[in-house]
């Protein structure tokens, strides 16, 4: 494509030039508001008067200091660990048959097995509610938001691991067999050890997804809170400073562990290169 | 060298003649899809043997119910006199190379090489032993601390080879193993191979869709054909005195006439009457003579028997030249090799010729039989 | 031996039968947790919703009052048409400004660029939905940045009518939700086109846009049909956009749902959830049939 714009027209040109500024200016709305929620929570005027004339870190002292915010995060934590634990499990399991065996109706279980990405959370909700208070006449609790959070989560650990397991080269695990290998032995040292990138990114996803999820949780947890229903409950009194800065130390901890996502997956196989290249190059070090 | 003795000790131990591998009426069905159909075959211990035909000629099948990673619908498979049909794959002592090689590629050459050690619990100090012989065997000494992507494709061929006989297995199998290589890597590997089975001494089963492949390295060959085996024999055989017009015709090149056998004379299309040697049963048959037993000369100072032709168009090819005769006696042109001295007297374009051959060089082949 | 070969049928059958029956058996927590607590609920919630409620006590007994009820309701119908073109404006201004987007990121940014301007453009899209929505929060109203700081500059004297918190505010921050995922969808479709296709329509006396029009975009009506489902179906549950910015006027079919259920009238609830639930389902049929006359002309 480089050769491409070599050739433009000035017709072409203007179009580049419209089309970047145009794609700044996306960018410029995709992060706007963010950016603006973060200057905000450093903001020393309680009302977010503009401009901003003094900065301060107070609204995080206050945040990191509620109790209320102590409990909520300990509560979400609990909650996003229990959730990535089931759908690791689950949807590791259930990666393998989907993608290996011969189902006769391979399309529609994908289908059926996803379904809960393409439904409205809100309707997740709602049936979890009722089935739980009604025919189940089940406490309200965080397990109960687990179990609906975990609907939502797992299929996207599905899907990723199944999409792993789709390019996995069968030759291999055939190799391993003909080696000696049995059952046990070809899924710990050859498939696991490859697929590992997306069960760690899906886990990594899960927790993510389980940090931020409200209106599952919201029907399901009953008298416990979590960090988006405590911002969610602030929020109705009105916007506060303190709950800017838990918003963005929220964000930031969701970043983070995005960022975890996209990068552990190649931290692991730099490390495996880094192994290969520091003994490689004793090898030929000896060779020399 | 410790990774050949137990192979080639055992190889000897064995009495003259014992199959090292046995398929008694092999049947393997695919569905409705016959892929193998009644085989019997046997494979001597030690020997460099291959599965030679086209693709889905049932070669890899045979392969893979040797390895145990499909299992027959009927018969069974025997290795020196156990039956081995009913083992899974990995408690089977034969060892494969795959095509793909298979290499893992989270794991360095070494541990790839080492795999099968661990899987059988062999200790530490002697695995390690055995892995460093293997890789001495190949060649990659040096290598053994890099990944499978740090390799070239003929050192990863390399790494699938010593992975597979370090464990000493009773038979290795060779799926296609140089199908991904160059043709100059290739040809320098299968000279390795032959060594490294010089060296080992297990039995090698070889599968190849490469004619010259299979000729250049195996001891004997079985060309396959439709889920049966066609023809089976030393490279020799296969060549000089083919059973079938689909052996003759993808081994090396042939020419094919349609005749009429009558005694211990062939009477081609064109009335042409071609002695042969020994006695027939009279009949329709095929005639098959290579390009390089055909004679070319003038019409007049041919012998009896000769075929009158033009010859089409010659083409220089390095070590022959390659002359195209169109006859009545065949629908196609005749291809005939001219080696060598003959080479100074190739007929010119559209020159009117004869061509014959000796008795000896022409094979009646039963035309009922191995049509393609 | 003829032991053996008399077992070999058994033998033969064993081997085929139980891995078949052990291949499906990695399904079962799967189906127990997506069957049970998501097929399930949503069916019980399809009774429920044509069941009655007598003295606060849902009854076994099948009626259509649920439905009677929703329909004489004029404000709830009104708000049901409401969200329908809420979805459809939000939808179609997103896939508009997200089309252009990634044309130029797969025709005009370098490649080095591309990868990471791409999950730079997702990236808010798996960070927190409700933050996301509350930042906008401090933006819009009357009192919103926006706002005030048009007011300072002097650009207006009386806030925007765009920027309170209304119908507009709500497309407005479903946008800003779902642009990364239109973008990503479209981009990935984008990315697999042969560029000289246009080139060869443009040598043939295509003008750039009909180009674009005749050869780009039926090629990647795959994509954009992904898009316009993806964002179209959650945005029909939204709950959390209008309760944030909508104020008073942006009342969104999914602000119903919860309002019933937070009211305990369950079986009016779950009738309007089977409502979004069926116009889930016509745009998933819709969608069947746009793939399916696209295997029709030959792709």
């Amino acid at each position: 494509m480089a050769a491409d714009v070599e050739i433009l027209s000035r017709r072409g040109r203007v179009t580049r030039l419209a089309l970047a500024v145009y794609g700044t200016l996306i960018y410029v709305f995709l992060f706007g508001p963010i950016v603006l929620l973060v200057l905000f929570s450093f903001n020393a005027n309680r009302y977010g008067t503009f401009p901003v004339t003094a900065w301060t870190l107070k609204w995080y002292r206050a945040a990191v200091s509620d109790y209320q915010i102590h409990d909520a995060v300990a509560t979400t934590l609990k909650v996003a660990g229990e959730v990535t634990a089931i759908s690791v499990v689950v949807g590791t399991t259930a990666a393998f048959p989907l993608v290996r065996s011969r189902l006769r109706w391979r399309d529609g279980v994908r289908v059926g097995l996803v379904l809960p990405i393409m439904i409205p959370g809100l309707l997740i909700g709602v049936s979890l509610l009722v089935l739980f208070t009604g025919p189940l006449h089940w406490q309200l609790s965080p397990q109960t938001a687990v179990i609906g959070q975990s609907v939502y989560t797992t299929p996207f650990v599905i899907l990723l691991v199944s999409a792993r397991l789709q390019g996995f080269d069968r030759a291999l695990e055939r190799a391993a067999a003909d080696l000696g290998a049995n059952a046990f032995n070809r899924l710990r040292f050859v498939v696991l050890p490859l697929i590992l990138p997306a069960i760690i990114a899906g886990a990594l996803l899960a927790f993510t997804l389980s940090l931020d999820e409200f209106i599952i949780t919201y029907f399901l947890i009953g008298t416990d809170i979590t960090l988006p229903i405590f911002i969610y409950t602030q929020i109705k009194f009105g916007i506060t400073p303190e709950v800017n800065a838990l918003a963005s130390m929220l964000l930031a901890a969701s970043l983070l562990v995005l960022a975890l996502a996209f990068a552990l997956p190649q931290v692991i196989r730099a490390s495996r290169r880094a192994v290969r290249f520091g003994t490689g190059r004793r090898a030929a070090r000896i060779t020399a | 060298m410790a990774v050949t003795a137990t192979p080639a000790s055992q190889a000897s131990e064995a009495e003259s003649g014992r199959a090292g591998i046995e398929l008694r009426g092999v049947t393997k069905r695919y569905g409705g899809n016959v892929a193998l159909r009644e085989v019997d075959l046997e494979i001597r211990d030690g020997e460099f043997f291959c599965l030679l035909g086209p693709s889905g000629c049932g070669k890899t099948t045979t392969l893979n119910l040797i390895g145990g990673f499909v299992g027959p619908t009927e018969g069974t498979i025997w290795l020196r006199g156990r039956r081995i049909d009913n083992l899974p794959p990995h408690k089977r002592p034969v060892n494969t190379v795959f095509q793909s090689y298979a290499l893992f590629p989270h794991m360095s050459v070494r541990d790839n090489v080492g795999f099968g050690l661990r899987m059988d619990g062999v200790k530490r100090a002697e695995a390690s032993q055995r892995v460093n012989e293997a890789l001495a065997l190949v060649g990659l000494e040096d290598y053994g601390d890099r990944t499978p992507a740090q390799l070239s494709g003929g050192q990863q061929q390399r790494v699938a080879v010593a992975r597979a006989l370090v464990k000493r297995p009773a038979v290795l199998l060779l799926d296609e193993p140089l199908g991904a290589l160059d043709l100059k890597l290739r040809q320098r590997l299968q000279v390795e191979l032959t060594q490294i089975h010089r060296e080992v001494g297990t039995t090698f089963v070889y599968v190849t869709h490469d004619q010259e492949e299979a000729m250049s390295m195996a001891d004997r060959i079985a060309v396959m054909n439709l889920g049966v085996i066609e023809q089976l024999g030393t490279p020799f055989e296969i060549y000089r005195r083919p059973t079938s017009r689909f052996v003759a015709d993808f081994i090396g090149d042939a020419n094919f006439f349609d005749v009429n056998v009558d005694g211990s004379v062939a009477v081609l299309s064109d009335g042409t009457r071609v002695p042969l040697e020994g006695a027939r049963t009279s009949g329709p048959a095929t005639l098959m003579v290579r390009p390089e037993s055909l004679r070319i000369g003038d019409a007049d100072s041919a012998p009896a028997g000769a075929v009158p032709g033009r010859a089409v168009k010659s083409s220089f090819l390095g070590t022959r030249v390659r002359v195209a005769v169109h006859t009545e006696a065949s629908v196609v042109p005749l291809m005939v090799a001219m080696h060598g001295e003959a080479q100074s007297s190739v007929p010119a374009e559209d020159a009117e010729i004869a061509v014959w051959w000796a008795p000896e060089d022409a094979i009646v082949l039963d035309s009922s039989r191995g049509e393609s | 031996m003829t032991d053996a070969a008399t077992t070999v049928p058994t033998a033969e059958r064993r081997r085929r039968v139980l891995p078949a029956v052990a291949s499906y058996l990695p399904f079962l927590p799967a189906i127990v947790l997506l069957g049970g607590f998501f097929l399930v609920p949503l069916g019980i919630i399809v009774c429920y919703s044509f069941w009655e409620v007598v003295d606060y006590n849902v009854v076994h007994r099948w009626t259509l009052d649920n439905y009677h009820y929703f329909f004489s309701v004029t404000a709830y119908v009104r708000t049901m048409w409401a969200t329908l073109w809420v979805s459809l404006v939000a939808t179609g201004i997103t896939l508009g400004l997200a089309f252009p987007f990634a044309y130029w990121l797969s025709r005009y940014v370098p490649r080095r660029l591309r990868a990471p301007l791409l999950v730079l453009a997702v990236v808010p899209f798996w960070t927190s939905y409700l933050l996301r929505v509350y930042s906008w929060l401090t933006i819009l109203g009357q009192k919103g940045l926006l706002n005030r700081f048009l007011q300072w500059t002097g650009m207006t004297h009386h806030p925007i009518g765009l920027f309170l918190y209304d119908r507009s505010a709500v497309i407005l921050v479903l946008i800003y939700l779902y642009f990364p995922f239109a973008a990503l969808t479209l981009y990935s479709s984008i990315e697999r086109f042969d560029w000289d296709q246009l080139r060869a329509a443009m040598d043939l006396g295509a003008t750039p846009f009909g180009a674009i029009r005749r050869i780009l975009v039926p090629q990647i009506r795959p994509g954009i049909v992904t898009a316009v489902i993806f964002v179209f179906i959650p945005i029909l549950g939204e709950y959390l956009t209008p309760q944030i910015v909508g104020g008073t006027g942006g009342v969104m079919i999914g602000n119903l749902v919860v309002n019933f259920f937070q009211a305990a009238e369950y079986t009016r609830g779950a009738a309007v959830s089977l409502l979004i639930a069926i116009f889930i389902l016509l745009m998933l049929v819709l969608f069947r049939r746009s793939l399916s006359t696209r295997e029709a002309y030959g792709g």
